[in-house]
Parts: C-alpha cells; sequence; structure tokens
C-alpha cells in the first residue's frame, strides 16, 4: 500500500500524457477499420471541406486532453497528500 | 553541457571543443550495441537515399502492365527483374521504396532542422529575458502541447491543403514546443551559472551572451531531442500521408503507398508488408541511435 501510493504517481502522469497519443492514434484505427468516430468524422469533414466540423472535433480532442490532465493533477492530491496545495 | 561548464574555467565556454572530446563521445556510445547498429542503419538509409537512382533498378514510377501485383522473388510466381514484386499496376517495389527512403529522410532533415533554429530562437529569447516576453512565447507554446500531435498536424493541413511541403509545415509547427521548452529550460539553469555573471561583467552584448556563451552549453538536450524527433517526423509525415494529406498519390512516399495499397493486403501482402516495414526499421533504427546519443551526451544519465 505505501509502496503503491509513491509508485502511482508516474504512472499517473504517464496516464494524463498518452491520452494525447490514444486521440491521434484513434484517426488512424478509425480511419484503416471504418469506424464512426470522431477521428473517422475529421477526415471525412476535411474531404467535405466541412470546416465547421473539423474545427468542433478538435476543439472536443483537445477538451478531453485537457480535463483528463487536470483530472491527472487532482489526482495528484489523492494519491500523495504530501503535494496537496495548501492555502 | 558536455565540456562539463562547472570543473572547466570561464572561458571554456566560448573555446573550440577539447580534442578528446570526439573521442570520448564514441567511447560512451560505441558502448551500446543497440545504438551502434542503430546508427549503421541510418547510414547505409542515408547512402541509399542519396544514390537512389543508381541503386534502384527501376525508377520509381515505371509501369510494368505485363507484371501486375507479382509476388516477391522467393516465393511462388517470383519475377526475377522485380526483387519485392510489383505493386496493383506494375510498379517495381525494391525501387520505390529507395526512393521513399529519400522522401522520408528529407522530410525528417527539413522538419527538424526548422524546428531546431525557431525552436532555439524562441527558447533563447523566452529563457534569456524572461517576463512578459517569456509568458507570451511560453502560453503560446502550451497552446499548441495542448492538442494532440497528429490531430494539430492534420487540422493544420487540411486548412493549408494536402501536399508533401504543408505536411513538412504543419508538422514543423507540432514539434515546435518541445525544442522551445527545452532550450527555455536549459538557458534559464545556465542563466545565474558564474561564467555568464563574469561575462556579462565583462562586457559581452546580450547577443554574444546569448548565442556564444550560453547557447553551447545547452546544445546536448538539444541534439538528443532532434535526433528522436527526426524518427518522429518520419512517423507523423508518414501518418499524413496515410491518411492522404501528405504526399500525393504517385508520389512514392512510404505512408502514401501503404494508403494507396491498403485494400489488397489480403490478396497481395506485399504490397502492404515492405512500405510499413521500411517505416519500421527507420524509425527503429533513428529511436535506437537517439538513445545512445543520450546516454553518450547526457552526463546525468551516464551509466556510471
Amino acid at each position: 500500500m505505501h509502496a503503491l501510493r509513491n509508485a502511482l504517481i508516474p504512472v499517473i502522469t504517464t496516464i494524463g500524457l498518452q491520452m494525447g497519443l490514444l486521440m491521434a492514434g484513434a484517426i488512424l484505427t478509425e480511419t484503416i477499420f471504418s469506424w464512426p468516430g470522431v477521428g473517422k468524422w475529421m477526415i471525412d469533414s476535411i474531404s467535405r471541406r466541412d470546416y465547421q466540423a473539423v474545427q468542433g472535433g478538435l476543439v472536443l480532442t483537445a477538451l478531453i486532453v485537457m480535463l483528463v490532465n487536470l483530472v491527472v493533477d487532482i489526482a495528484y492530491g489523492f494519491v500523495n497528500p504530501k503535494i496537496r496545495h495548501v492555502r | 553541457m558536455t565540456d562539463g561548464a562547472n570543473a572547466a574555467p570561464p572561458a571554456a565556454s566560448s573555446a573550440p571543443p577539447r580534442p578528446g572530446q570526439l573521442r570520448e563521445f564514441w567511447h560512451y556510445f560505441s558502448e551500446n550495441p543497440g545504438a551502434v547498429a542503430g546508427l549503421l542503419v541510418f547510414a547505409l538509409l542515408v547512402i541509399v537515399a542519396l544514390a537512389a537512382p543508381l541503386v534502384a533498378p527501376h525508377a520509381p514510377d515505371a509501369q510494368f502492365r505485363d507484371a501486375l501485383l507479382t509476388p516477391p522473388l522467393w516465393q511462388e510466381g517470383g519475377d526475377p527483374r522485380f526483387l519485392l514484386g510489383t505493386d496493383a499496376i506494375g510498379r517495381d517495389m525494391l525501387s520505390r521504396l529507395i526512393h521513399g527512403a529519400r522522401y522520408s529522410l528529407f522530410i525528417g532533415f527539413v522538419v527538424v532542422t526548422i524546428a531546431l533554429v525557431v525552436g532555439v530562437a524562441l527558447g533563447l529569447v523566452a529563457g534569456f529575458f524572461g517576463g512578459w516576453l517569456d509568458t507570451v512565447i511560453m502560453r503560446v507554446m502550451d497552446v499548441i502541447l495542448a492538442f494532440p500531435s497528429l490531430l494539430l498536424a492534420l487540422v493544420l493541413v487540411a486548412i493549408l491543403g494536402p501536399g508533401l511541403f504543408n505536411a513538412m509545415l504543419a508538422i514543423t509547427v507540432v514539434l515546435q514546443p518541445h525544442y522551445v521548452r527545452l532550450t527555455r529550460a536549459a538557458v534559464i539553469g545556465e542563466r545565474s551559472r558564474d561564467y555568464v555573471t563574469s561575462a556579462r561583467v565583462a562586457g559581452a552584448g546580450r547577443l554574444r551572451l546569448m548565442f556564444v556563451t550560453i547557447l553551447p552549453n545547452c546544445m546536448a538536450p538539444l541534439i538528443v531531442q532532434a535526433a528522436l524527433s527526426f524518427s518522429n517526423a518520419i512517423l507523423e509525415a508518414a501518418a499524413l500521408g496515410f491518411l492522404g494529406m501528405g504526399a500525393q498519390p504517385p508520389t512514392p512516399e512510404w505512408g502514401t503507398m501503404l494508403a494507396e495499397s491498403r485494400e489488397f493486403i489480403l490478396r497481395a501482402w506485399w504490397v502492404v508488408t515492405f512500405p510499413g516495414l521500411a517505416i519500421l526499421v527507420t524509425v527503429l533504427a533513428i529511436n535506437l541511435m537517439g538513445d545512445g546519443l543520450r546516454d553518450a551526451l547526457d552526463p546525468k544519465l551516464k551509466r556510471s
């Protein structure tokens, strides 16, 4: 338990960083296997010159990445009470 | 940081490298067999790419209408003219792969050079002057980092229009923030060192302080990052090409080749497998080489 808590910190950081890579990888996977996801939707929108949809997809993905990283930052406090921000 | 700014006298920062430095670097580099193997493969790729018209058995866009989808030589039905077989309209795979190495290495080289120059300049300015300039530059870089890299490159290419040049431009923008952050961190670390203060007291101007005094001592992490993002650039260019946003079809770029032959994966495995293997081997070789560079250049990670 004590070891796990301390070992979790870099793991959580990596999860946050991997999120962006996953979202980018999803584009390729969805295009290859024709899955109707955000990535395929964006690719199709690009080829239709539907820039509003592209913009929406981009902002959505960026929001998800930012949210995950926010959760990661909050999770630090739960995992290790020492690094909670004290006012 | 390689020439040990803390051990050397202040003047060492602007002096030419020590004579034994290169040998010492090679000593640490050659300790790592993976790195040497990576270097060999990379050197081979560069030679093949430079000599592409001489090495390749056919022109990359020459079509042999009598030999569509010929299997590789060692398989049944193989043709001795085509070592790795032909694709759906009878173009020789080996020649296309060899010419594709040119595109991939060219992309990597151009992207890394532009990103390095612009990134180092921005990072130096941000780290050296600090204040609001630092804040503005770093926030812009944070915005770029918030987007998943491939996604941002994709959207940039979609706005600029598909093509090899625009793809390179987009990848440069995406890889930029890493250089800026690395340079800024290193510059801030070096700025308060004694040798910088003494150079300032001795009357060195701002530009001289930035480029001659501080920059050479920040190069080690930048060289490592350059080597590692070289492979990243190749990978992203291949991904963009695969999505139809990079090099356009007749170009023998590896990602584009993958995309146009995807439908043949069950009938003719060689059309899809070889471009993929080429990307894999190149990226692996460069990554191994970059790891070796990091071990050799970064004193903190040096293994005893």
